[in-house]
């Protein structure tokens, strides 16, 4: 090869060296710097995180004995499987007192399904049954959180079913029949809290 | 339901004749504990003894012996190391192992295994009315109290006998449950009161000898008494109290010369116009209640803050209720736990179908999020209606039927048998509320229908209690207590009572119904 020909060859390598740094190293970074601020700035950013929604969790009542409705943002879903999980995976997250959750620390939503009758199948991990704290209000506060969160913000789901792990249950802690899909309840809600504002239990 | 029930009349091997019952019940009045040297075995057609013997701390009877007096037979299958007890074409497998026994592909839990001793096999003496009764087709009864086992449609009313003396009269105080018709003669020398009964399942006082009264003693008839009347007898009188309890109070004052009573100054006041005997003879419908201690073994149930767990609670108060029902009204009660182990929730209704229960009632603590709620409750089963399974599980479908055509039949699916009682249930239910609530702390919100898994299996009426909240720091305290579980069950006893009423006399439309409405 000729000398001309070695400048060529060392060209070519330099330029494709310069658009792999810019490609992988330094897009890359100005983008996640773009992500984190637009983040902060709803109205600029990009659609599939920013597509908010308000929706209905429940957590118990003022005086223990029911549950209550709290408006909060949730990520907007597509379809109906999608925005049942991202209801239910704001539900399971902690919350801070006043507020008390009825769903077991460490609880995970593993998987969504919906049938064309409109019963959603939603599969937990253990810990809803295995950190469960018994007791027959305590369970019904906790199954009623799941079924009532899901068809209230999610409307052509009118039943839920829970799993876990996969499997059908008899019940999470020894009283409330798991067997077959239940529909809400409204005698556990407590409509007149706060923030309940104008949920309708179907 | 239209379903015809058959039923075989057992014939017995040895016939005995009637008047003999009389002379050995002289031996049977009730003792003083509940540990029986013996157990009076009371059929249509005569009665026979069986001696109960202590194995392994437990009350258990030669199977030799029940083979004898119920016509079984016996069969050691000593590869297998069990049993096989048949009567006709029923057959009964047990193993010395396992504390259940297979009655015609059923499984009936005992107390403990068949245990083999020198002089045979025994059994747990519950085998009589867990077993034996599914085997022989016939209703049997076992009365912890006075050893009694009742066998077939006898009709045995418990009489308790109280006796006071003073100003010139003796009043003899009988309190019958059920209720018994009765008529009082008098001869020279007694008083003969004759029951409407097949026998008596009686507890006499100690009398000491009085000029107007000189003993009370068993009658020559098994369902008789009499009151040996002393010299300054001159006459009597009787009043009948029926009180909502299901008990009927008869009171005879016995007069000596000179007296003329108002009756009963110590008890309250008897309605004049006594009712019509006929009023009285109710068929007894509720002869066998299921207790179900919630929990047990690995399953705590819910656990208060300072440790109490759920499944102690349980069983201590159902262990309490049991004494009363058995040794107060008689009746039989069946245990889904005696100790400390865990039940699968579809076992504990089984328990209740296979004898046959008349009433079913879970017992359980509550617990809730937080420690603000308090009080008991009271739950019957409310299926969703909205998923359709109370529709699709009772059904009515057309079958064919012999001779040609179809039949309507309302068909519900055996695992979701409570759904043909769930009104009685209910009903039940507002009872156990309105007693709760004259004793202890219930929850607002009142008896409330729920989907719990444990009633949905039970072919009888039933109600889950929860008796307080364990997550309640005041509340874990009481429950633990002797005297405020004492008074759970005294309510849930008056339960009982009242539902007896309310099933076995059916409210007449000018009479008082003390529940108020159905709910």
């Amino acid at each position: 090869m000729t000398t001309r020909g070695w400048r060529w060859l060392l060209v070519v390598v330099a330029a494709g060296m310069l658009s792999a740094w810019l490609l992988f190293v330094t897009v890359p970074d100005l983008y996640e710097d773009k992500q984190d601020t637009e983040a902060m700035v709803p109205r600029e950013a990009p659609a599939e995180l920013a597509r908010l929604t308000t929706a209905t969790l429940f957590y118990v009542s003022d005086d223990g004995e029911r549950l209550m409705g709290v408006k909060r943002n949730v990520v907007e879903g597509d379809a109906p499987v999608e925005q049942a999980r991202h209801v239910l995976e704001a539900q399971f997250l902690g919350v801070e007192p006043p507020l008390t959750s009825t769903i077991p620390e460490g609880t995970l939503v593993r998987a969504v399904y919906l049938t064309d009758r409109g019963d959603a199948f939603i599969n937990l991990s253990r810990e809803i049954s295995s950190k469960h704290s018994g007791g027959s209000l305590s369970e019904l506060l906790t199954v009623y959180t799941i079924v009532n969160a899901v068809t209230v913000n999610v409307p052509s789901i009118r039943a839920v079913q829970i799993l876990i792990e996969g499997r059908e249950v008899d019940t999470l802690a020894g009283h409330v029949d798991l067997r077959r899909p239940l529909t809400p309840r409204a005698a556990l809600v407590d409509l007149a809290s706060p923030e309940a504002g104008d949920i309708t239990v179907p | 339901m239209a379903g015809k029930r058959l039923t075989h009349r057992v014939r017995w091997p040895r016939p005995l004749v009637l008047c003999l019952l009389a002379t050995v019940l002289q031996a049977t009045d009730r003792p003083a504990q509940a540990q029986q040297q013996s157990l009076t075995v009371m059929m249509t057609n005569g009665h026979q003894t069986l001696a109960v013997a202590q194995v392994n701390d437990r009350q258990m009877v030669a199977l030799g012996d029940l083979a004898s007096v119920f016509g079984l037979s016996v069969q050691e299958d000593s590869l297998a190391d069990g049993l096989t007890v048949a009567y006709r074409d029923q057959v009964v497998v047990l193993t010395a192992t396992q504390n259940l026994a297979s009655v015609g592909g059923r499984i009936v839990t005992l107390p403990s295994p068949p245990v083999r001793t020198s002089s045979g096999w025994y059994v747990p003496i519950e085998f009589l009315d867990r077993v034996l009764g599914l085997v022989i087709n016939t209703s049997i009864e076992r009365r912890q109290q006075s050893g009694l086992v009742i066998v077939g449609d006898l009709r045995v009313p418990t009489v308790d006998v109280e006796y006071t003396v003073g100003n010139g009269r003796v009043q003899i105080i009988f309190e019958v449950t059920p209720p018994a018709p009765y008529t009082i003669e008098e001869d020279q020398q007694h008083l003969l009161v004759k029951f409407d009964a097949d026998a008596l399942d009686l507890s006499l006082p100690e009398t000491g000898s009085d000029s107007l009264v000189t003993s009370i003693q068993r009658g020559t008839e098994p369902s008789w008494l009499t009151i040996n009347l002393g010299s300054e007898y001159a006459s009597f009188q009787s009043a009948l109290r029926n009180r909502v309890t299901g008990t009927s109070t008869l009171l005879v004052s016995v007069l000596s010369e000179g007296v003329t009573n108002e009756i009963t100054p110590s008890r309250p006041s008897v309605n004049e116009t006594t009712p019509p005997l006929t009023e009285l003879t109710a068929p007894a419908v509720v002869r066998t209640i299921v207790l179900d201690p919630g929990h047990g073994g690995d399953d705590h149930g819910a656990v208060g803050p300072s440790g109490v767990l759920e499944k102690q609670v349980t069983l201590q108060v159902a262990e309490r209720l049991q004494r009363a029902i058995e040794s107060r009204l008689g009746l039989r009660v069946v245990m889904t736990r005696n100790d400390d182990r865990m039940v699968r929730l579809d076992e504990r209704a089984a328990i209740a179908n296979n004898n046959k229960a008349d009433l079913f009632i879970s017992l359980h603590a509550n617990a809730a999020p937080t420690a603000l709620p308090a009080g008991a409750g009271v739950s019957y089963l409310g299926l969703d209606d909205a998923s359709g399974t109370s529709r699709e599980s009772s059904d009515n479908r057309s079958v064919s039927v012999l001779g040609g055509g179809l039949r309507n039949i309302e068909a519900v699916s055996w695992e979701m048998a409570q759904i043909s009682h769930i009104d009685q249930s209910a009903m039940f239910a507002a009872i156990v509320d309105a007693q709760l609530r004259t004793v202890v702390d219930v929850r607002p919100s009142g008896s409330q229908a729920a989907p719990f898994r444990v009633l949905i299996g039970a072919n009888m009426p039933a109600v889950l209690v929860e008796l307080g909240f364990l997550s309640n720091p005041n509340e874990e305290q009481k429950l633990t207590s002797a005297s405020f579980q004492e008074t759970l069950v005294q309510a849930l006893f008056q339960s009982i009572v009242g539902f007896r009423v309310r099933v076995e006399q059916p409210i007449s439309p000018e009479a008082g119904n003390p529940f108020g409405k159905e709910p």
